[in-house]
């Protein structure tokens, strides 16, 4: 069941990549016969029944944006904004294009996903707008078991993926403070904990198969977890 | 997507950095890729990619007609002109998918 919240869905595609007229960017790349971007863009599409989708995307990509979204997004309205050097930069830039709707309260929540992670299905997409509803803010996580890591700590330590949610206007106001101070972060979590370190953001339990296309064994990875679902999400 | 070869930058686990690859496709499966720096070479297990090429050809098919008909009314008058070209192209196409899988025989 889609979700009635009013969201707003950033997806981050900026990364560079063009050579020779044509784009190297890996959420270019098919995936079981669509591109990675087109099942990320999907799925986040798919969780709610009134979302804003944003996608940001290197500028050189324009054509190749446009020419994707024809062909392998139609019937969901997305909007391209071009994002800057980093990740931080292009999450100012999409929060900044949407910055009228979250002031007026148009925007109550915005999911920030990263579009190499093709696999995140509609149901966590749902479940972290809705923990960043009720709590101010939602990562999705995996533990990391301890016997993994080099060095022994007292805490817990978690794997974080994406989508992660967080009230619109605290999101806004945190990226316009971070651009005054010239702070970047590593990721949205780390924005929002350094200008509201009240905020506390619920740790979702996410799903393992919600893979970040990084090495070329991802893809393999992904293409198998795409034929057990039966092309589905 | 009728490109057999593409290249992305992804992550080599030798050159521990992100770097040109090129990947290999049969059909809508990837058969391998490798590093443009150390040509690392990533490959399917052949029994996996005939399992799964032959898993994924009735989803093809079965899907043809949709993908063909959302084709049509994006761009008839392109789709028209192309179409004889890819009915008859497509035994030739089905034939470099094969020749690709059996290279990893």
């Amino acid at each position: 069941m889609k979700s009635g919240m009013k969201a707003a869905l950033i997806v981050l595609a900026a990364g560079a990549g063009s050579r020779f007229g044509h784009s190297t960017n890996k959420v270019w790349l098919p995936l079981s016969g669509r591109r990675i971007i087109s099942r990320s863009l999907v799925n986040a599409a798919n969780s709610f029944n009134k979302a804003r989708i944003i996608l940001v995307i290197h500028p050189d990509d324009d054509a190749m944006a446009r020419t994707t979204l024809e062909r392998e997004v139609r019937g969901i309205k997305v909007e391209i904004v071009h994002g800057g050097a980093s990740r931080h930069e292009s999450e100012y830039n999409a929060l900044t294009y949407i910055a009228p709707q979250i002031e007026s309260g148009e925007i109550e929540v915005v999911l920030i996903h990263d579009g190499a992670r093709p696999l995140a299905t509609p149901a966590l997409f749902r479940e972290i707008a809705d923990a960043a509803h009720r709590h101010g803010g939602a990562i999705p996580t995996i533990a990391v078991d301890p016997r993994e890591m080099d060095t022994v700590r007292e805490d817990r330590v978690v794997r974080v993926q994406t989508p992660q949610g967080f009230l619109a206007p605290q999101l806004l106001l945190a990226y316009r403070k971070a651009a005054v101070d010239g702070f970047t972060g590593t990721d949205t979590a780390a924005c929002m904990e350094k200008y509201f370190p009240e905020v506390k953001t619920k740790a979702v339990n996410a799903d393992v198969s919600n893979v970040k296309i990084t090495y070329p064994q991802d893809l393999a990875i992904a293409e198998h977890v795409l034929a057990r679902r039966g092309y589905k999400d | 997507m009728s490109n057999e070869v593409l290249e992305a930058e992804l992550n080599c686990v030798h050159c521990r950095k992100e770097t040109l690859h090129q990947l290999v496709y049969a059909g809508r499966l990837l058969v391998s890729t490798t590093c443009g720096v150390c040509n690392t070479r990533v490959e399917h297990e052949s029994n996996d990619l005939w399992d799964n090429y032959i898993k994924d050809l009735p989803h093809r098919i079965a899907t043809k007609p949709f993908r063909l008909w959302k084709r049509f009314w994006r761009t008839p008058k392109t789709l028209l002109w192309n179409l004889p070209k890819a009915t008859f192209g497509k035994p030739i196409k089905m034939l470099r998918e094969y020749k690709n899988l059996k290279k990893q025989d």
